[in-house]
């Protein structure tokens, strides 16, 4: 007996080694009174290596198996009587960009799981990027149970059926989608219904350098200026080598070392809704933005002004981040070498960091129809259409998108800001210093709305368009000419799109 | 006569079949050992080979052959991809050209120069294993960073070389923001790495036979000749070998145009490696950049093919000729 008693345990212990060293729950006993939060008592087995009594009469210096206690709150999401038949926690995998392990997302996150260990969150930093990474796992069936996309992204794998529509959880959730701001929900929403929900914004607002306006002794801009009024600004504060600006007669363009503006002509394709679409240029031939028209009179006019500016005044940098022009990589702003610039409101993280120069925020200026625009980027949260656990991931979404989780990933840092009205003003105000106009940002984030197209074929056409639009700005091809071979490239693109989508329906 | 030929083959063939079955059945147990140890040695590799190599060659023939963008299920379309590419996407042919110029610009480049620095370095002087140091060190220096580094040199308002250019009244030209001169920046760019090849050309100049060039000599041979008429001839299996490779890697190319000009401009840098990754992960056309990608095998397949027959008249094996 004792032999078998022997072996009994020898094999026990040799079984304890083999075990996952996971901790699993063995047992657990749901306590509901009328009134009181549920409470329940989980039995859970953990593998340590270290000397440990076993059953009080011997001692064996091997892993082996320890029983421990502890009481946990359930969360209410998930029914009790279902809760009660699970043996272990519901592994939910997030896919995320890269995030160092101190960063404010993984305290965050950390803290969630504190508060939730029915759930095992798993952490998948998404090396690689999300075009290459996303698609591949789809194809695979191995996407994260969610996953946090940039916006641009997002809709042509909506339209293709990768995500969950999260219509029905948000509505059984009751779910206030009010909270967001509008153009960032719009980036998740597909024919009515949403697919993702609005993490992070980074609303486009113009910046200016105040050292460089109070050495010209220019009034700084105000929330009620137009792009003219930016236009004749950037050409007093552009400057040749001489010091002359591009209103003087004598001005040297081909010798600029200090610009009024930076645009990108590259945007004028890809971005094209904030420069043109003040003028009353909409180049969006149908509601779903599934063909383009730059060929209107009205949209030739505005692309031949930003033209003008761009190549005839001199005054705006056609090529701001490779350095051609400025000498430096990078954002021309940042560098101290332009007046005015735009960007999203995630360049106040760098300039905080980088900027030795005092600098503010206005609104983008109105055009002749006293319209403004502002784009965002975004990112959100998507459940993969194959996920096993969509309830659990909605849970999981509905926590990381609440107004607290956003606070605590977003505040002090200047970066993006959180997609709710609810925690982005608190988060401005966290920051230090906060740029003296933090109103023109709430602002922007109120009327600024997702790039355009955004379908399934829209990459394709930026990538093939940009050469174009880069020589139309840069004065080496006419506007006319190269804005129609633009369109008839994208729409080209766009309709072949929509022709393969049919068939595949 | 043909059907003669056919059957005089076939006998050979079969000849040496029943040859080699002789010599197996006469392999002592010496020798068969060795063979069961080089198919397990060499297994490892044959496994990687299949899993990962071959079954994915085998699935992107699959998926040239449909519409897929990696998100829904794929769509057969049989040759509808390879039609497309060939008579209907302009943007192919431009790169085709595109990458059948950086070829034609990099490698004979590439060849000449490493054949003249392994001819310099194969001098015996002072200092001479520095220098050797000093020009294969390029080789082993991280692309990205020197390719970053080149696109500095090569910045047409504060670069190196627009610069020195001016000091001589030279206005520069905008080289990479210019689409005739990017493609030229980056065959110069290419000349960069050429240490390998040069490494290459070196082993193979201390190979050739001294007794050769004694014999030149005597003859009364000058330097030119005995260059002309023994170190080419003699290195001509070194050369083929780095022809073959070079325009294989060539046709290949990625990495500068990405990091330097993503294929601007217009279009003027876009290879075909840059278009098989742009319309497998930017556009989301995994079909189309597979098609691609096998029509880009295909014509490697082709040119190698062609410079094995073209060979013939120019590569010299030495053990051949001694046969011969």
């Amino acid at each position: 007996m004792r032999k078998v008693f022997t072996v009994l345990l020898v094999v026990g212990v040799l079984l304890g080694a083999c075990a996952t060293p996971t901790p699993q729950i063995i047992k657990e006993t749901v306590v509901v009174k009328e009134t009181v939060p549920v409470e329940k008592v989980i039995k859970e087995t953990v593998t340590v290596k270290e000397t440990v009594v076993v059953k009080e009469t011997r001692v064996v210096e091997k892993a082996v198996t320890q029983v421990v206690e502890k009481v946990v709150t359930a969360t209410p999401s998930i029914p009790e009587e279902e809760l009660a038949t699970r043996d272990k926690p519901v592994t939910l995998r997030i896919g995320i960009s890269a995030q160092p392990p101190d960063s404010p997302f993984r305290k965050a996150l950390n803290d969630l799981q504190a508060r939730h260990p029915e759930w095992r969150i798993v952490v998948e930093e998404m090396a690689g990027g999300e075009m290459q990474r996303v698609p591949a796992q789809i194809a695979a069936g191995t996407l994260p149970d969610v996953v946090r996309i940039t916006g641009l992204s997002a809709q042509p794998w909506i339209r293709q059926g990768a995500f969950l529509n999260l219509q029905p959880l948000m509505t059984s959730a009751r779910y206030d989608v009010t909270d967001f701001y509008p153009g960032t929900a719009d980036e998740f929403r597909f024919q009515g219904a949403f697919y993702g929900v609005p993490a992070a914004v980074g609303a486009e607002v113009i910046y200016y350098n105040i050292d460089l306006f109070d050495k010209a002794k220019i009034p700084y801009p105000t929330d009620n200026w137009t792009w003219e009024d930016l236009r004749a600004m950037a050409r007093k504060l552009t400057l040749d080598k001489s010091g002359k600006n591009a209103d003087d007669p004598a001005f040297d363009g081909n010798n600029v070392v200090q610009w009024g503006y930076n645009t990108n002509p590259g945007a004028i394709a890809a971005w094209a809704h904030f420069y043109v679409e003040p003028f009353g240029c909409d180049y969006c031939a149908n509601e779903d933005c599934t063909r383009l028209k730059f060929t209107s009179d009205v949209c030739l006019n505005t692309l031949q002004w930003w033209a003008d500016f761009t190549s005839k005044d001199k005054a705006t940098l056609y090529d701001p981040y490779s350095g051609k022009q400025t000498g430096t990589p990078g954002d021309p702003f940042l560098s101290g070498k332009v007046a005015i610039g735009n960007n999203g409101f995630f360049a106040v993280a760098q300039l905080k960091e980088v900027a030795s120069f005092k600098w503010d925020i206005v609104q983008p200026p109105k055009g002749p129809t006293g319209k403004r625009v502002s784009v965002f980027s975004t990112n959100g949260y998507v459940i993969a259409a194959n996920s096993k656990h969509p309830r659990e991931a909605w849970r999981l979404i509905e926590e990381l998108t609440s107004p607290d989780f956003m606070k605590a990933e977003f505040a002090a840092r200047g970066g993006a800001l959180p997609s709710r009205r609810s925690a982005a003003p608190v988060v401005l105000a966290t920051l230090q210093p906060p740029p003296a106009n933090i109103k023109a940002v709430l602002a922007a984030l109120e009327y600024g709305h997702p790039f355009r197209p955004n379908s399934f074929g829209a990459f394709e056409v930026y990538g093939k368009i940009i050469g174009l639009t880069n020589a139309a700005m840069k004065g080496e091809r006419p506007v006319k000419d190269a804005y129609a071979e633009a369109e008839k490239i994208a729409n080209d693109i766009l309709i072949k799109a929509e022709q393969d989508a049919a068939q595949k329906k | 006569m043909s059907s003669t030929v056919s059957l005089e083959q076939t006998g050979r063939i079969a000849g040496k079949a029943q040859t080699a079955g002789k010599r197996r059945e006469r392999m002592g147990p010496l020798a068969r050992r060795r063979e069961r140890w080089f198919y397990l040695m060499i297994s490892p590799w044959i496994v990687g080979f299949i899993l990962f190599s071959g079954g994915p060659i085998i699935a992107s023939a699959a998926i040239s052959f449909t519409r897929w963008s990696l998100v829904q299920s794929p769509d057969w379309i049989a040759l509808g991809n390879y039609t497309y590419a060939l008579f209907e996407d302009d943007l192919f042919w431009k790169v085709i050209k595109n990458t059948i110029y950086y070829s034609l610009g990099s490698v004979p480049s590439g060849l000449v120069v490493a054949f003249a620095l392994a001819l310099l370095l194969n001098e015996k002087v002072r200092g001479i294993n520095f220098f050797r140091t000093i020009f294969f060190l390029p080789s082993v220096v991280s692309g990205v960073g020197v390719i970053l580094l080149f696109g500095w040199i090569f910045n047409p308002r504060f670069g190196l070389i627009n610069g020195m250019l001016a000091r001589v009244g030279i206005k520069g030209p905008g080289w990479l923001y210019d689409p005739h001169w990017a493609m030229p920046v980056l065959i110069i760019l290419s000349l960069y790495g050429v240490g390998g090849t040069m490494l290459i050309y070196l082993a193979g100049l201390q190979g050739v036979p001294q007794e050769l060039y004694e014999a030149a000599e005597m003859d009364g041979a000058g330097t030119w000749a005995r260059f002309r008429h023994i170190t080419v001839p003699v290195l001509s299996p070194v050369t083929f070998l780095l022809l073959v490779t070079g325009i294989i890697g060539t046709f290949q190319v990625f990495t500068p145009a990405y990091v330097l000009t993503n294929g601007g401009p217009e279009f003027s840098t876009t290879t075909i490696g840059l278009s098989i990754y742009f319309n497998a992960f930017q556009y989301n056309k995994m079909g189309y950049a597979a098609s691609q990608a096998w029509l880009l095998f295909a014509t490697i397949l082709v040119l190698t093919l062609v410079q094995f027959r073209l060979s013939k008249r120019w590569v010299h094996y030495e053990q051949e000729d001694r046969v011969k």
